[in-house]
């Protein structure tokens, strides 16, 4: 009686867990909340597993089956328990992007511009669904980079648009600048819809509309059987640099609001019936990417440059809680249970309470420890003057790849059954408990 | 008697004068998964004060001063300022000592992490002694003023500048934007009529020539190039 008392008061405590489906934030809405509680202490990784290239993607789970991507181009299904390989699938670039599994099948996008749709048991392509072909965000002077009249691609547009699988359709977005619609059965395009830049954020979906920023600066609520537009919202623009302008992390719908979180530094609440702004919150020039989770009344985001780990009232705005961390965050945070867990940049996952953001544990790859290069300080802040030395764009880019050697986690990290697994770029996914 | 008093002499003579790391020092610091190469130039001034500058190829740094050098016995001491990124991250700090095989082997710390560093005498000390402040031209002392746009917004720039005798000149260096900052300039000089004004830590530059009544020139915000013309305010 006692112990099934106390399930039940645990059982009141947590977030809403309900309805937790294999795909990107746990569901169409994006949430961001587990359907099971994370560890309150590290204990050790289960398991390692191996790919070629960074893990950009987010694992789903379906049915004791791990799905994700990597950028070494393949689609992995691997054995949940053992971390062993059931199959992998090639496309022809990298799938920085998050699986969605429905029935038998397993929807993701890959760079080279097409959505797959592979059999969950063996791998093997249904279909697959051409784009006008994929990109990354792109312009002149970008971030202030020399030589300002030469275009550069961004590093930093490390994701690709995770699919979302609703009644039959899978919406996504494209770097060609247009939101999906595609029959999940056959794959027959059945609308889609254009913006004016690339789209590598996944849609939200509730009450019949989708929900996806773009990097043309507008935020769009398309009804999802027509692909009209229901309204659009305006956020920040930056002619000059590009680097205060677009939608790069994904929105989540909860209760009639959206929130979402904007490389021009606010994130935002919007009335999904309206696209009306209910509040936003500004992080003083620091990129928003990650995706916001929603629970327990509050609104939980990471910054990019400001590195910080924030907790605000979901109906006002206001601060409840913040702690800063040391480094960028572009993973989304996500409640298990009473804990929060945020990845962050310096090759580290972090555990933190939900009450408040006080961390708790956190799990550091082999790479970060090894600090190769010196990507990081002693204290795992990053050692910008080492990663970023000059400039010019082209040391941008490489600076990125620098800074990752640190096995940064971009991975938005899966619980399930009391295990957590996400990736990391040193090319792992990781078991831990 | 003789003798030891002689080889007394020696030892001390020795310890006075130390270690000799005149030179080019050229090698490598360990840092992990990565050999990084260094070059250290060492020499005495006039003064017989001990200069250096140091080059990383790679990592942009080329010339950059050493500062606070100390030599006692075979040790040697310096460090690199901001060379390799401000406080928190520096400075970049070095310490080697000088083997019986003509090396250095010490330490290159930065940003709290810490590589093993060997270096051997490979010639000549070449030194690159950075450009000091000054004062500057009589014509050029006084108030200026000018405006610029940075990110869509309007700033009023005001520039004081002020001789002292051989000593830099004074600058005073406000910007007024949506807020009032007065920028810590930590150089000035002024050389065949071309203004240079820069404050390291604001990564702000001001550059132009004088002429009568109006300097001609541009500011670096960062990243950013933009025309800056400055003029006498007029009088009210």
């Amino acid at each position: 009686m006692t112990k099934t008392l106390a399930v039940l008061l645990l059982a009141a405590a947590l977030p809403s867990a309900a309805a937790v489906e294999p795909m990107f934030r746990g569901g169409p809405a994006h949430a961001g909340v587990a359907g099971s509680e994370a560890p309150r202490e590290f204990k050790r990784v289960k398991w390692a597993f191996p790919t070629g290239n960074r893990v950009v993607s987010s694992p789903v789970m379906n049915a004791g089956t791990i799905y994700f991507g990597s950028d070494d181009g393949n689609v992995y299904a691997v054995e949940a328990a053992t971390g062993r390989q059931l199959w992998k699938r090639a496309t022809k670039g990298p799938v920085p992007s998050t699986p969605a599994v429905s029935g038998n099948r397993v929807y993701v996008t890959s760079y080279d511009g097409h959505l797959y749709a592979l059999d969950a048991k063996t791998g093997a392509v249904r279909w697959k669904f051409a784009t006008e072909g994929e990109r990354h965000f792109e312009a002149k002077n970008l971030h202030g980079w020399t030589p300002a009249k030469q275009t550069f691609f961004d590093p930093f547009d490390v994701f690709l648009s995770s699919p979302v699988v609703v009644g039959g359709s899978v919406f996504f977005g494209s770097g060609d600048g247009n939101l999906y619609a595609v029959d999940a059965d056959g794959g027959a395009l059945k609308w889609k819809f254009a913006t004016k830049d690339v789209v590598h954020a996944s849609p939200a979906y509730a009450n019949g509309v989708l929900y996806v920023g773009s990097w043309d600066s507008y935020f769009y609520a398309v009804d999802a059987a027509t692909g009209k537009e229901k309204w659009r919202f305006h956020a920040g623009e930056d002619p000059v640099t590009h680097n205060q302008v677009g939608f790069q992390g994904s929105a989540a719908v909860v209760d009639g609001v959206v929130y979402v979180g904007c490389r021009d530094s606010n994130v935002y609440a919007l009335d999904a019936a309206t696209g009306a702004e209910k509040w936003r919150f500004n992080n003083a020039g620091s990129w928003v990417i990650a995706s916001p989770a929603v629970a327990d009344g509050k609104v939980i985001f990471a910054t990019s440059d400001s590195a910080l780990f924030h907790m605000v009232d979901a109906a006002t705005g206001k601060p409840v809680a913040k702690q800063q961390s040391r480094a960028y965050m572009f993973g989304s945070p996500v409640v298990a249970g009473r804990i929060v867990l945020q990845p962050v940049l310096n090759g580290s996952l972090e555990a933190r309470d939900l009450a408040d953001g006080a961390l708790l544990w956190e799990f550091r790859t082999d790479a970060a420890k090894a600090n190769r290069g010196w990507a990081l300080t002693s204290e795992g802040r990053l050692n910008m003057p080492l990663l970023f030395r000059s400039n010019s764009g082209q040391d941008g880019i490489l600076g990125l790849d620098r800074q990752l050697s640190a096995g940064g986690m971009f991975s938005t990290p899966l619980v399930a059954g009391g295990t957590i697994y996400v990736g990391s770029s040193d090319g792992n996914l990781y078991a831990l408990e | 008697m003789r003798r030891i008093a002689l080889l007394g002499l020696g030892l001390a003579a020795l310890q006075a004068g130390a270690a000799d790391f005149a030179g080019r020092w050229s090698g490598m610091a360990a840092i992990p998964g990565r050999e990084l190469p260094v070059v250290v130039d060492l020499a005495r001034d006039a003064s017989g004060a001990w200069a250096g500058s140091l080059i990383i190829p790679g990592i942009d740094v080329k010339g950059a001063a050493l500062h606070d050098i100390q030599v006692v016995g075979d040790e040697v001491r310096f460090d690199a300022g901001d060379a390799l990124g401000p406080a928190p991250y520096g400075p970049t700090t070095f310490a080697a000592r000088l083997g019986n095989d003509g090396r250095l082997r010490g330490e290159m710390k930065q940003a709290g992490n810490a590589a093993p560093l060997t270096l051997a005498r490979t010639g000549e000390a070449q030194v690159e002694y950075a450009p000091k402040s000054g004062p500057v031209a009589a014509a050029t002392e006084g108030r200026w003023v000018g405006e610029f746009e940075l990110g869509g917004f309007p700033r009023k720039v005001t520039i004081d500048i002020a001789n002292r005798g051989k000593e830099p000149a004074q600058v005073d260096f406000v910007v007024v934007g949506k807020q009032t900052t007065k920028i810590p300039v930590d150089f000035v000089a002024e050389e065949d009529g071309v203004l240079r004004i820069a404050s390291q830590i604001y990564r702000i530059v001001f550059e132009g020539r004088v002429s009568p009544g109006r300097i001609d020139g541009s500011i670096d915000v960062g990243p950013q190039e933009i025309p800056l013309k400055l003029r006498r305010p007029e009088k009210s």
